[in-house]
Order: structure tokens, then sequence, then C-alpha cells
């Protein structure tokens, strides 16, 4: 039992594969933009982007108390943050579809060829999407002023951090778990895999060092308000779901990736494909887990002011 | 157009309950729904502290944060200033149940009869049609009462006479007359919600 129990595990799911696949996309799209050194990371990412976004939304339909009429959100645009949510993010999993199958195509029908400039505005326009849901799932909760401890700018910019970092971890998992699928390709790009897997590290850790002092704000301040937000606080520092926020969410989801991730920049290319891989997949899990953990603990929290009455 | 509100005088507010259960008999709502809860707090310090009670309807907001919230118009603002809920525009997403600063919203996730033993009773079978499971549920005034003219239940019933209802927007009417007299208030007033319950001190 959490201080706020009308949303629970369901949605915590959803915002976590909202921003999860979102960030991934993102991920896929920027190293597509950057050429032919970042090539390995580009196919993860838009093959996670919309499936896992999609998988999210599966969740939130099972969440409905009435999921046969969820086509009725879509009836008024811009009346509520979930209407406007619904919208982006069905045109992310629409656009996100398009992008895998232009990638597939080819390998089934060789004329079904989409030309890379139309892929790449494919990509930016539907990352613009993908950033709004990654934006999305943090206004959700900010926008509530009923439950102070979400409604501060720190609590989206929290999420849309996360959600890239946890987007990234993501790639680099699936990058790592390559070697053990598929071997030979991958050491035949042997040179390309270890330049993204750095460069995903190298762009992945100032992300997290925001993450941990957005989130040491965040804490910070609402430990300090005179509000119910303090109790939220509290709870996540000290109380209930202290535990879980300490171990999960900072030492697992924060400080073990950071670490990992500056030790295997540091030791650059003394680091063998193998070992450096294998990093990556563990820093993934990690980035992974703690993301999950950070939404069930940002739900948990959220004392509404109807406490206080 | 009429506004209507509530004035709730705590001060002769005796905590009995009896518009919760006034309330329950006329909406017949399910176990575990409250439409209208009494609150126990404490005022002032020992030993010259109280209890005092407060008794929690929807506020029906003039800016309803619900009624914001609501992703499909089920939720939504009547001219006379009730707010309510068209179930069957309600997908259950919760989110006024979240956004609303009182609690006032209860989430409907199955029908139980009171005494399972029993199974349902007459009048449960008569009530629990005009619910719906998977939807959120809350005050509304008294709706079916208000159409045959009648004050809200809990209004009728209280012994105490603490209950006063009527239209906000007639300066004459009692419940204003009560507000500007008494120093009626509103509950959370820093959530911008402006209420049409006002309490008077207790």
């Amino acid at each position: 039992m959490g201080l706020q129990n009308v949303w629970g595990p369901l949605i915590a799911w959803y915002l976590f594969l909202a921003g999860l696949g979102a960030g991934a996309y993102l991920v896929g799209v920027v190293a597509d933009y950057l050429g032919e050194r970042y090539r390995p990371l580009v196919k993860p990412g838009i093959y996670l982007g919309a499936p896992l976004v999609a998988i999210g939304s599966v969740l939130l339909l099972f969440d409905l108390g009435a999921p046969l009429r969820f086509w009725m959100g879509f009836l008024r645009p811009q009346s509520s943050m979930i209407s406007v949510g619904i919208i982006i993010i069905s045109v992310f999993i629409i656009l996100g579809a398009i992008h895998i199958a232009a990638l597939l195509a080819p390998r089934f029908f060789p004329r079904w060829q989409l030309s890379e400039r139309a892929q790449r505005w494919l990509g930016g326009i539907n990352g613009l999407f993908a950033l709004g849901t990654a934006i999305y799932t943090g206004l959700l909760l900010g926008v509530v002023k009923a439950v102070p401890f979400w409604n501060t700018p720190m609590l989206p910019l929290l999420f849309l951090v996360s959600a890239l970092s946890t987007g990234m971890g993501a790639v680099v998992l699936v990058v790592g778990l390559r070697r053990w699928v598929t071997p030979k390709a991958v050491e035949a790009e042997k040179e390309q895999v270890t330049e993204s897997v750095h460069a995903l590290s190298r762009v992945d850790l100032p992300f997290i060092v925001t993450e941990l002092l957005v989130l040491f704000f965040l804490v910070f301040l609402m430990a300090a308000s005179r509000t119910i937000a303090a109790e939220s606080a509290r709870y996540l520092v000290t109380g209930g779901y202290a535990v879980a926020f300490w171990l999960g969410v900072v030492v697992i989801g924060l400080l073990v990736p950071v670490t990992l991730e500056a030790w295997s920049l540091t030791r650059g290319k003394g680091l063998s494909l193998a070992r450096l891989l294998d990093l990556g997949v563990v820093t993934g899990l990690c980035l992974l887990v703690g993301g999950v953990i950070l939404r069930y603990a940002v739900l948990a929290a959220g004392a509404s002011v109807s406490g206080s009455l | 157009m009429a506004r209507y509100g509530m004035v709730i005088d705590l001060h002769r507010c005796t905590g009995c309950g009896a518009c919760a259960m006034a309330c329950k008999a006329e909406n017949g709502t399910p176990p575990g729904v409250w439409w209208r809860k009494l609150l126990r707090g404490e005022i002032g310090k020992y030993p010259s502290s109280r209890i005092i009670y407060t008794p929690l309807p929807c506020m029906h907001c003039q800016n309803a944060p619900c009624v914001q919230v609501c992703p499909t118009g089920a939720s939504y603002k009547r001219p006379d200033g009730i707010v309510a809920v068209d179930y069957d525009k309600c997908m259950g997403c919760r989110y006024c149940e979240i956004a609303c600063p009182y609690g006032a919203r209860t989430f409907l996730k199955e029908i139980k009869p009171y005494y399972p033993e029993f199974g349902f009773t007459p009048y449960e079978e008569v009530m629990y049609k005009k619910h719906q499971t998977g939807v959120v549920e809350k005050c509304n005034f008294c709706l079916e009462r208000r159409e045959k003219g009648e004050e809200p239940a809990c209004v009728a019933t209280c012994p105490a006479l603490a209950h006063h209802f009527g239209d906000l927007d007639d300066p004459n009417s009692e419940v204003s007359r009560l507000i500007t007299q008494k120093s009626g208030y509103q509950l959370l007033p820093e959530m911008g919600t402006e209420p049409s319950v006002y309490y008077l001190p207790p």
C-alpha cells in the first residue's frame, strides 16, 4: 500500500515502457542521422521503439475500468492530458510500425525500398512524436495539482531524462546480446560496434548525472515543502519505500550504470570487445530495472492533498 | 441560471453520520462507496482542544479539476453548477479520482452485497441497477430529488440542521446570506477550484 493507490503497477509499467520505447527509438534515429559509424545502434533502436510503446499501451488498456470504451478517449482531443497523450502515442506507434516495415520490407520484397531520404524524414518526424511520448509520461502526472509531489517541472524532466537514459540502456543491452546470437556478424563490424557502445556511454553518462541531480532536487525540495509532498519525500527516503528507492532507483538504476560506463570509457581500447559488450548488457539491465522501480516509486509516493483534509 | 451550492455549519454538526447514511440509502451506493464521507479532526491544543467533524460531499467546483482531466467528457459541469458523471461515457481511467483534491470520487470495481451470506437484498437489487462497475462515481447533489424539487437527502436528513442548500448566485438566498454573515469558507481555496460547498466555522 503506497500513499497513492489509484494508479498501480500496470500504470507504472505503462509509463516506463512508453518512455523506454520512445527513448530507444530516438537513439536509433539519432544514430541514423550521425551516419555509418553508429550503424549498429540504428536497427535495435527503431525495432524496439514502437513495439515497447505498444505493449505499454496494452497494459494501460487493461488498467481501464471499461477497456471497450477506450476509443472514447480520442473524441475530445486536447481536453485532457490523457487525450493528448493517446493521440501522440497512437501516431508514434503507427509511424514507428511503418518505419520498422520499411526497414524489413527489402528483405522479403527486394523492390520495396523506401529511399534513404524518405526514411530520414520518417525518422525525424516520428522522432518528434517519440520526444512527445517521453515528455507526456511526465506531464500526465505533472499537471495534477492535487498531488504536489508530482506537480513540479522537475517531474517531467526526471521522466524525460530517465526515458532517454533507459532507451540507451535497452539499445546497448540488445547490441550486447547480439554477440551471443550472431557472434560472427558482430565480430565483422567490430570497430563500429566498439565505437557505438562507447558513444552511448559518453552520452548516457551526463544523462545519469542529470537524473541523479534532478532526483535529488525533487526529493530535497519536496521534503522541505510544507505540503503533503513532504510525506511523499519521506516515504521514499526513509519510509516504506526506502529500500526500493535507495537500492533499486539510486544504486542499481543510477550509481552502478554510471560507474560501469565511466569505467568502460576510461579503459577505452584496452577492453576486449567481449568484455565491453558484457559490460553493456549489465549496464543496460541495471538501467531498465532502475527505470521500472523509479516509475513505481514516483506513483506510490503521490500523496494527494485530500489526505490533509 | 442558478448555481447550486451547500453550506455546512460545522458549529452545529454533531458528527452523527446521518447525512452519510441518508446518502447511502438514497443513492444505494454499494459497499465501499461513500459519496459523502465524514472526517473527524481535532482543533486547538489540549486541554482546550475539541473534536470537530467535517462532512465531505463533492464540492461541485466551479473550476472542477475532474472535469478538466476527463478525456471522454463523462464528467461534466451542468448549467446549474452541478458536476455530474455520465457512466456510459466513462472508460474508467481514474484520472479524475487522482485529480480531485477532496477525495470525492470512488472507482466502483465490483458490486458486492452488503450481507454476502444472504445475497442481494430486494432493495439492493433495485438500487444497484443505477450503478455501473468499472466507472468512477460521486455525489451529484441528488439529481433525481432535484428534479422533484426536493433538497439533497443529506440536507433533508440532518437532525442538527447543519445543512443548507440553495442558489449561490442569488445574493438573497439562505446559503448566500449565511456565507456572508457567518464568514463561510471553502476547503483548500489554494487549489483554485472554487468549490460550491461552503463551511461555517466550528
